[in-house]
């Protein structure tokens, strides 16, 4: 019996209503039930005289358990790639006494498909217990290491390591400056 | 406000509509023809997901008036399909898992049809300079890209 016939003969046997099932989970891990990992590089070039940052390259091996459609896995990177690059060297929401000073896209710094950087993924295929079909995430844990992999990056090229995001040239200059003294 | 009446061709269709002169083509395509299909982001020109072709170029529709698409020919994502074939850009969207939330998908799509229609196959850098105007804050752009140039090389059914 197919999935629709079955929920048809329940719905046509219980007066239309819906059927329900419950059911519980504890994750052995008060946190979270499973935890993915990641390595991941970034690859900058910067003009020491301008300070201008080139995002040339991104390579990242992501372990996200079975991956069930790798090229959506793919598709959940890159946006967080995307996202993660916005966030290390473009995106910046200023205040000023609760004013937001730039409540448009194009005060923001969104990144646009020109400035994203070729990316290499890795799937390290695993095979969690907790998961569906022995599955874990790619949504968001692909999001945290980006931004770290561009500011150790712009600290391997230069030796400047910023600590406010997002990284200008400015910063970077302020920062060569302060390096030579 | 006082309304005028103003024809257009709509997909092929010719349509006649009553417009305030502060009435944008967005508005005109959404409000007054039901095709929502176009979608409002920003609502100021900076997104690029309003998009649709007038004449065959890419206009923001929500910085167009409607006043000023009287006589013209709107093409919008309604209008790509051909009953059940899809167009092959929007069949390499699905393909290539181009679409996460969708949001920016028509916008990107018809101006990637603009793209094709005066280039035949463009390179990586084509597209993604063609498509810099819309914003996308799901996919990162890759898998836009990849499906557009599978679209030029005639590939996006396969």
């Amino acid at each position: 019996v197919s999935f629709a016939d079955a929920i048809n003969l329940f719905q046509r046997t219980h007066g239309g209503s819906p059927l329900v099932a419950k059911g519980s989970y504890n994750s052995p891990d008060p946190l979270s039930p499973t935890y993915s990992f990641g390595a991941y590089v970034c690859e900058v070039a910067v003009d020491l005289r301008t300070g201008e940052i080139e995002i040339l390259k991104f390579t990242l091996a992501h372990d996200c358990g079975q991956p069930l459609n790798p090229m959506s896995v793919e598709g959940q990177i890159e946006g967080c790639i995307g996202m993660g690059l916005g966030y290390a060297i473009s995106e910046n929401l200023r205040f000023d006494g609760g004013q937001t000073l730039n409540p448009s896209f194009l005060g923001y710094g969104v990144p646009t498909a020109n400035q994203m950087p070729p990316i290499e993924i890795i799937h390290v295929v695993s095979d969690d217990p907790h998961g569906p079909f022995g599955a874990k995430e790619t949504g968001e844990g692909s999001l945290d290491p980006t931004t770290p992999a561009v500011i150790n990056a712009v600290y391997n090229a230069t030796g400047v390591r910023i600590k406010d995001l997002p990284v200008t040239p400015e910063k970077i200059l302020k920062g060569l400056k302060e390096k030579k003294k | 406000m006082r309304k005028k009446l103003i024809e257009l061709l709509v997909n092929g269709e010719r349509r006649e509509v009553a417009v305030k002169g502060n009435d944008t083509l967005l508005e005109l395509l959404r409000e007054k023809l039901g095709l929502v299909g176009t979608k409002e982001a920003c609502g100021v020109g900076e997104c690029g997901a309003c998009t649709v072709l007038k004449d065959g170029k890419p206009v923001l529709s929500c910085l167009t008036l409607a006043a000023d698409a009287a006589g013209s020919d709107i093409n919008t994502i309604e209008g790509l399909a051909q009953g059940d074939e899809l167009d092959p850009i929007q069949d390499a969207f699905i393909r290539h898992g181009a679409v996460q939330c969708g949001f920016c998908t028509p916008g990107m799509i018809l101006t990637a049809k603009e793209l094709l229609a005066r280039e035949k196959n463009p390179g990586k850098t084509q597209i993604r300079q063609a498509i810099s105007g819309n914003l996308c804050r799901c996919t990162g752009y890759v898998k836009i890209v990849e499906a557009v140039q599978a679209a030029g090389r005639g590939d996006g059914h396969e």
